[in-house]
């Protein structure tokens, strides 16, 4: 294959401009459509990851007939004696349904003894403010309610529990905090009507993460009530979720692949008589049947080259650019808290590559029998 | 049956070239009944124009193949971070009783590809289509084996089970354990890389002689030779780690994805090996015995590198 080779394959495309530009576009479409929704799906997926880093590493919950119910405080001693363990913390957490904006709050309470979450949450307890600190998310609903400097909480036995709001925190990763509300462990026992003698689940900090297995099996031999979770359950249910949706979306999309089959190869099968005698004349040349298949794959090849490229990049464009308006809603989901979270760039050379062989094949392939019939033409019948 | 995007788009790419296939297969069995050099009927010139179509498919099949083999690979890399218990594409591949027979059966099926294609250009160097009939026969047997790996590869995926725990690779190919590969694993490591270092000299040797059947049959020996070497004897000094013997674990980024490089090295080069006792005598470029030579070269300089290497580094031999 020479450059002669290429130029002349391009001259064929351009005098059927109209005809190959209709197919380019149909297969541009295409391959933005599923590089669109992989890159989202890869994004969404980097930004859980990167705050899975940051999570305990083990999770012990305690349920009775498969619910879960708060645990008793006396475990945390007897977690914290296993060896390896460095510590193991009470958590106070759950739901608060806001019936007037229809919404669920997730509150987490805090213990506030324990410095050193991050900075700036360091800095709202500095201020000495008794409150809470809300996302983004429960900030924005709250003034939609004209509750501008506090909440009204109602706990379980009816009466208002008034909590002043003292901050929100940053948005950074607003995927998963948009919706919490943070307040002191106490304010949380009285919201939730929790006695003292319980919390909502156990975390667990082991020094060496080679141990979490087996230290995650002795929890559970020790209390065969619990569900332990560790840090690594957690990241391949995330990685499952993701699979899934992606994989489920180009599963759906076969259809469309298939649709596309069927087009390019009708749209090739139909080899004008003006594209007849322009082979036939190659053929009375001299040119054998594999030189004119050479050609033509040459041609198909070009278009599979430019529209995957120029695909994949206006994919990059329409998710980080535009953030992908409508598509990005497949994948979050929808709520009223929905978190307004920037997605975060991935280039992933692997990622590329499925895209490559989800859609490059299919076109070849669908050029194969257009392509052999178009180059057996008899240049004697053709010509006359 | 899981859905992630990679397998699906190894199913699609599968059920792809076998739809073309079928076409191919549809001419094979034409060609088989029909074909006559001599004779002149129509039907004889269709069927000469349709050998061009099942070649063209077989060709583009093969170029579809040959980069979907290592997507497959990636693919079982990427579900190790899903399945329990694999670290690696190790125990993906033995998750269930398929996946190890799917795997050997795809690489059998690139070589035999690779081996119709160079006789297919004998055949297209003939004035008188003197091997069509024989490459049309021997496409059937590619046909069968293909189908088969399709329904191996249905089997396989339809099995996953991805709640399951599955090894890892630091239990599959332990000593101790009584994995297939058990009884290659009790031979001491330092014979393994005698044989496969005696194998490479024996190839040098071959290609000196000009011995293409004797070159032909060593590289045929010499694929499963250095798989076995790659895993008892190199991955140690790759990974820096005496316990760890894996094939799969140098396709990851920790060792900078030369697992990917090594294996393309090896197929190459022995595919290119078995395939020039195939080359006909009397094509205008006959195939020099150094272009296998020099993948093979390649290969071991790099395995051998890491051996080094790790020496220069620590003053210690591991095995």
């Amino acid at each position: 294959m020479n450059l002669k080779m290429l130029a002349f394959a391009l001259s064929f495309l351009r005098r059927r401009l109209w005809k190959n530009l209709a197919v380019f576009f149909v297969f541009w479409a295409l391959i933005f459509l599923v590089s669109s929704a992989f890159l989202i799906a890869a994004s969404i997926k980097k930004e859980l990851f990167a705050t899975l880093e940051e999570l305990p590493q083990i999770f012990v919950q305690r349920t009775i007939a498969g619910r879960l119910l708060p645990s008793p405080v006396a475990r945390i001693e007897k977690i914290e004696q296993i060896e390896g363990v460095e510590a193991a913390y009470g958590r106070v957490w759950g739901y608060y349904y806001f019936p007037a904006a229809g919404v669920n709050f997730s509150i987490v309470g805090l213990d506030m003894d324990m410095a050193g979450f991050t900075p700036w949450m360091d800095e709202i307890l500095a201020s000495g403010k008794e409150g809470m600190v809300v996302g983004e998310g429960v900030k924005r609903v709250l003034l939609s309610h004209y509750y501008k400097e506090y909440f009204n909480f109602i706990t379980p036995s009816g009466d208002f529990l008034k909590v002043p709001l003292v901050g929100a925190f940053p948005a950074h990763t607003e995927l998963e905090s948009s919706d919490t509300i943070l307040l002191p462990m106490q304010t949380a026992r009285k919201i939730f009507g929790m006695p003292q003698d319980q919390v909502s689940d156990i975390t667990v900090r082991v020094n060496n993460p080679k141990e979490i297995a087996t230290i995650a099996a002795k929890i559970r031999v020790l209390y065969p009530d619990s569900r332990v979770l560790t840090r690594f359950d957690i990241n391949a249910a995330y990685q499952n979720v993701f699979d899934y949706k992606s994989g489920l979306f180009l599963a759906l999309m076969l259809g469309a692949f298939f649709a596309f089959f069927i087009l390019v190869f009708e749209k090739m099968s139909s080899v004008g008589k003006e594209e007849r005698r322009e082979i036939a004349i190659l053929k009375a040349l001299g040119w054998r049947i594999g030189d004119v298949l050479r050609l033509k794959f040459l041609e198909s090849s070009l278009i599979a080259i430019f529209a995957y490229g120029l695909g994949v990049v206006g994919a990059y464009f329409f998710v980080y650019s535009m953030q992908a308006p409508l598509l990005r809603n497949l994948f979050t989901g929808f709520s009223v808290l929905k978190p307004r979270f920037e997605l975060i760039p991935v280039l992933d050379i692997g990622l590329l590559l499925s895209i490559f062989f989800a859609t490059v094949p299919l076109y070849l392939a669908a050029t194969i029998v257009p392509t052999w019939r178009s180059s057996v033409i008899d240049p004697e019948e053709a010509l006359r | 049956m899981f859905f992630t995007p990679e397998i699906v788009i190894s199913l699609l790419i599968d059920t792809l070239s076998l739809l073309l296939l079928a076409i191919a297969f549809v001419v094979a069995v034409r060609i088989l009944l029909w074909f006559d050099y001599g004779s002149d009927t129509s039907r004889q010139y269709a069927l000469e124009r349709q050998s061009y179509l099942a070649s063209t498919i077989v060709a583009f099949v093969l170029a579809v193949k040959i980069p979907a083999i290592f997507y497959f690979i990636y693919t079982l890399d990427r579900l190790s971070l899903v399945i329990p218990g694999a670290m690696c594409a190790a125990g993906v591949v033995t998750a269930n009783e398929y996946g190890v027979w799917l795997f050997m059966l795809k690489i059998v099926n690139i070589y035999l590809f690779g081996l119709w294609l160079v006789l297919h250009i004998a055949d297209l160097h003939t004035s008188n289509y003197h091997y069509t009939r024989a490459k049309f026969a021997f496409f059937l047997l590619i046909f069968i084996l293909v189908l088969l790996e399709f329904v191996l590869e249905l089997l396989y995926f339809g099995h996953l089970d991805i709640s399951q725990v599955v090894s890892c690779c630091g239990t599959l190919f332990n000593r101790a354990a009584h994995s297939p590969l058990a009884l290659v694993a009790a031979i001491d490591p330092k014979v393994i890389a005698g044989a496969f270092y005696a194998l490479y000299a024996a190839l040098l040797i071959a290609a000196l002689a000009k011995k293409e059947w004797l070159f032909s049959l060593l590289s045929l020996l010499f694929l499963p030779a250095a798989t076995v070497a790659l895993i008892f004897f190199f991955s140690p000094y790759i990974y820096e780690l005496p316990t760890h013997h894996c094939p799969f674990c140098i396709l990851q980024p920790e060792y900078h994805y030369i697992g990917y490089l090594l294996y393309a090295l090896l197929f190459i080069g022995t595919f290119l090996g078995i395939a020039s006792a195939f080359w006909p005598k009397w094509m205008k470029k006959p195939l020099n015995l150094w272009i296998p030579f020099g993948f093979d070269t390649l290969f071991v300089g790099i395995v051998s590198f890491y051996v080094l290497y790790y020496y220069y580094q620590n003053h210690v031999w591991l095995l």
